[in-house]
Order: C-alpha cells, then structure tokens, then sequence
C-alpha cells in the first residue's frame, strides 16, 4: 500500500494541458479573477495543512462529535436562562451576522472550487466549502432551541432576510465580499484579511468571553468553527504571494479596501460584545487590547512578511481603536428598538473601567452615558422610550452603517455630489473606497435614501414594524429593562465620583 | 417644501436625518437638531449652526441659506462659560 506522502502530492496536484479547449476557456478571467495568468504562474500554489479527503472527513466528523455531546448536555433552553442577558445579546448579535454569512462564504468558496487556477487550491476551497456550510448549520442548529424560549434568537435565521438596517449594511458587505468576488479577490479580502486578519479576533475572542461566562457550548461552537477557519485561511497566502509577484499595486488596493471594510464589521459585533455586553466581571481585556495583540501585533507582521505595505489610512484605523464602537454603541443603546438584541446600559463601575482602558477618548462618552442614565432615572424601570430616539439616523453611503466615524467631538462624515447626487461617506477609507469603484456601488440606496423615495416609512415607529421587521415583542430594550441598582442609588452613591470634566447635570 | 439634512451635533454620536421646511428659519433648524440629540447630548441653552464650516445666520430661512437636500450641517451648543463641558470645542465641524 501506499504511503500518504506517496500519493498525496499526486493526488492535489491533478492539473493538465488542455486541448480540447484553451486555458482562457476553461478560466474565463470575469470569474477567475485578474490578473490572468499561464497556470505555470499558479502552478507552486501550496498550502500547510495538505490535507486528504479522508483525513478531513475524520476530523471533521470527531469535532462534530465533541460538539453535539456537548450540546445536547447544556444546551437547553434551561441551561441558557442561567446566563447574563448582556452576554446572551452578545450571541444574539454574533451568531445573526454570521450564520448566512457563513453560508454566503460556502458560494466563494464553491467558485474557487471550481475557477482556482491550481488543483490544489481548488481542493482547499473545497473543504473551506464544506466547512462554511457546518458553521452555518451549528449556529442555525443550537440557537433555533431557544427561540420558543427568546424571539430575539429567531434572528440568527431571519436577520439577512429583513431589510434591517444591519442586515441592509451585512448584506452591501457580504454580497461583495462572498458571492460577487472572483477567486483571487475572495482569498485575498476572505482569507487572508477577514479571517486570518478578523476571525481570529472574533472566535478567539468571543469563546474566551464564552468560557468566562459560564457559556459552555457557545465557547465550543467558537473553538469548532476557529479550528476550520485557521486551516482554510492558508489560501489567502499563496494567492496573495502570486499576486505580489505579479500585480503588487491590486494587491495592495485589495488589502487596504477589504481591511477597512472588516474592521467596521468586527468592531461592531466583537466591540460591543467586550466593552458592553459582557458583564464586567468576566472581562479579561478590552476591545482595544484585544485588536493590539491580534492584529497589531500579528497581522501587521504578516502585511510586511508579504511585502504589502500599512493601509495607507492607517492612521485613522489607529485612531478608530479609541473610538468607532463606542460611537456606535452609544447610539444603538439610544435605537435599541431598531436591533434585534438588548443593549446594556453602562454604570458608574463599567464607565469607570472604559475610562481606565480608553485614557485618550472615554472622557468625551462619559457625559452621553450620564445624560442617558439621567433621563434612565428619571424614567423609572421598564421605561424604554425616555432613553430613545425619535428621529431617524442616517447611513454611510458605502458601508450602509450609521455615520459614527470620526470623534463626539468632530464626526468625519464628508458628502461629495457625483451625477447630481449627492453621497455622504463616515469617513476617508470609505470616501476612498467608493470613489475607486463607483460603478460598483453608486446605484445602492442607503435607508435614508429608501426613505425619502417613498420605500421605506421616516416614522421611526412604522420604519421598525413596517421595514426593519421588528415588533414589540422581539426589537431591542434595555437588558435590565432600566432596574440598575446604581441608579436607585444615584451616580455618586455608586462610586461615580465626580463628574469628568465637571460638565453640568443631565 | 421639505428639505432633509444630515445634521451632526457636536458632543454627539451619530448622524441624524433632520427634515426641515425650506421656510423654517436656521434657529428653528437648531431647535430641530438640539431635541433629536437630547437623550445623548444635554440641551445647551445657546447653539451656533455651521455648514461647510461658516456660521449660518439663526435670522435666514432654510431656504435662503442655500440649503439643499441631503447637506452636512453641524450644530455647536454654546454653553454659559462657568457650565461649559471641558470637552465642548467652539469651532465648526465638517
């Protein structure tokens, strides 16, 4: 019998010269992917893992295993209503964003099966292929139990069916990113910078967060789904390798284009989740720290290990550290209604620490979140509406998501006006990105847009219930429905302390 | 006629879509601005509105400020200087 290392190199690299048809045929460049090269430029296409059918089927299947063992031991309905509801807002806006994006990544993945210019990349994009549809299928599977339980967790399924204003933005994303890219910008913008740059971040993470918690299946569900995610992220480096040989100025574009639009992606569902959501006792790092060790200290090297260049924006992405999810927090707690997910109301004790953990920019949110609890108090529990807007908010023109770029201090929205209309951008990456493609995305509509084209309602109220598909029942509230014990007490009695930069009183 | 605005009040997080009557008056945009901000921004007693950076006179109608839809316009809330918020800047956004 063979060895494995007999066959197997055998077996991956089963290319050959046609001669039926020419090459361009076979790999028409709109769906292979430019630049289009002789297969002899793909041809060293190599990857680590070099795994064998059957040795993923039996790993696959001994993950599958541990996972639904654990499952059907914890995870119960009974066994979630034990855990924070911050934290289980955090799952609840996690696995929504994710689940069918996952299977968005299964069409990506299939491309490349097919249009990857090397056998052995094509078997690669194969199992990536098989793997997005499992950690689409886990999600859909653990969380459809709680449903009868929580309407929220309905969401994990419905949420990229809705014109949601999250869902309108996930989905201007994912469509680009996942099923619209051709091979070689899926593994350059999936691979190499959303999940070797991005996913670590999520997964690692969130399952860490998960095991403080007490949140036993959901930190298997992240450690299952990370495990696939770091074996097929390798296509992202050869690809990435023949692309700088061959057209570094793409690849460099590729990366600086796709890294900016992950980022405001991650910031929101992982910066909520460890800034806000979880419970305060149960965080180990925050937001920040967490980017620094993953991505500034990790995929930076990588950037330079493949001679691609910082994002020229770099700066604001530094600067973005300190202040976009909060930016964003603060105004979906202030429009929970129009989320799926409760959002948490921060108290003397998690202010303390944001300001603790963000020296350079916590002391420009500390007066909005004293304004809210003010207005929370004054309210008394179980009032929502004292602590929401009225109005509508408005959309980036590119990422679709709500205008918090910049600072509380100087918002960076910019608006340019292209064929007599006039777009409005968060912020430069963005501008930038727009205006490189602007046959691409110049015909979306934003919900602002929707708005005033008649196909979506400007009263808030009916734009929740008659376009966002939410209800009473099931749109955000405050996790604690406003019964904070440091609100009974007041600001001062619960350790406040003085007020930052003694502004005057809510 | 209606005419929407992205409005930024400073000390605030987000963009807010404001739609105002081309013969609304820029102090009465103000007011617009300042109450859709409040549940995160506490109401100054005063504000100064901007576009492009210049002030617009609170006296002049939408309309006759040159206001068009879907404009950046920035609001500043002034404060009596002994209740100012140390971070509450005086210059124009945008």
């Amino acid at each position: 019998m063979l060895k494995r290392e007999d066959w197997l190199p055998l077996a991956r690299k089963l290319d050959w010269e046609f001669s039926y048809v020419s090459e361009h045929d076979v790999f028409p460049e709109p769906v292979s992917g430019s630049p289009w090269l002789e297969h002899s430029a793909w041809q060293g296409w190599d990857e680590p893992y070099r795994t064998s059918y059957r040795e993923y089927v039996q790993t696959q299947h001994q993950k599958e295993s541990r996972w639904s063992a654990v499952r059907e031991v914890i995870g119960r309905v009974e066994d979630a209503r034990k855990l924070d509801r911050g934290w289980l807002s955090a799952v609840k806006l996690h696995s929504a964003t994710f689940a069918l994006a996952e299977f968005a990544a299964v069409v990506g993945n299939l491309r490349a099966a097919r249009f990857g210019r090397d056998s052995a990349w094509r078997i690669a994009a194969t199992y990536g292929a098989l793997d997005e549809l499992r950690h689409t299928q886990i999600p859909l599977l653990l969380l459809h139990d709680l449903v009868r339980w929580d309407a929220q967790f309905d969401w994990t399924h419905k949420f990229f069916h809705t014109n949601n204003w999250v869902a309108i933005a996930a989905r201007h994303l994912v469509d680009e990113l996942l099923l619209t890219a051709d091979p070689i910008e899926f593994a350059v913008a999936t691979h190499f910078v959303f999940e070797t740059g991005f996913t670590n971040l999520q997964f690692v993470g969130l399952s860490a967060l998960a095991r403080d918690v007490g949140d036993r299946v959901v930190e298997l569900m992240l450690q299952s789904i990370q495990t696939d995610e770091a074996r097929h992220a390798q296509i992202g480096n050869p690809v990435l390798d023949t692309l700088m040989r061959h057209d570094p100025v793409r690849a460099q574009r590729l990366v600086d284009k796709w890294f900016w639009r992950s980022w405001l992606f991650f910031a929101v569902v992982t910066g909520f989740a460890m800034d806000y959501l979880t419970p305060l006792e149960h965080r180990r790092q925050s937001f920040k720290e967490f980017v620094e060790e993953w991505i500034l200290a990790q995929f930076k090297e990588q950037l330079l290990q493949h001679g691609l260049e910082l994002p020229w924006y770099w700066p604001t992405f530094l600067r973005s550290l300190d202040y976009y999810h909060h930016m964003v927090y603060a105004s979906a707690y202030t429009y929970r209604a129009s989320v799926w997910f409760d959002c948490v109301l921060p108290g003397p004790a998690e202010r303390a620490w944001l300001a603790a953990k963000y020296p350079a920019s916590f002391a420009e949110f500390d007066p909005i979140w004293r304004c809210v609890a003010e207005r929370q108090r004054q309210a008394g529990p179980k009032v929502e509406w004292y602590t929401h807007g009225t109005t509508p908010v408005t959309f980036c023109d590119l990422c679709q998501l709500v205008l918090c770029g910049g600072t509380p201090r100087e918002n960076t929205a910019r608006t340019v006006v292209r064929d007599g209309r006039r777009y409005i951008f968060c912020s430069d990456p963005c501008q930038w990105i727009f205006e490189s493609e602007p046959e691409r995305y110049a015909a979306h509509e934003s919900v602002v847009g929707r708005i005033l084209a008649g196909k979506a309602p400007a009263n808030l109220l009916e734009l929740l219930r008659q376009y966002f598909g939410l209800h009473q029942d099931m749109w955000g509230k405050d996790a604690a429905r406003g019964e904070y014990p440091w609100l009974a007490v007041g600001e001062a009695g619960a350790g406040a302390g003085a007020a930052p930069g003694g502004e005057p009183p809510c | 006629m209606l005419v929407p605005l992205h409005g930024f009040v400073q000390g605030d997080t987000v963009g807010l879509l404001v739609l105002v009557h081309d013969t609304d008056t820029i102090a009465q945009l103000a007011r617009v601005l300042v109450d859709a901000a409040a549940v995160r921004v506490l109401p100054a007693p005063g504000a100064r509105v901007y576009r492009g950076g210049s002030e617009l006179d609170p006296a002049l109608t939408v309309a006759g400020a040159g206001l068009s839809a879907l404009e950046r316009i920035d609001l500043i809330p002034e404060w009596p200087a002994a209740d100012r918020p140390a971070d509450s800047g005086t210059e124009a956004g945008g």
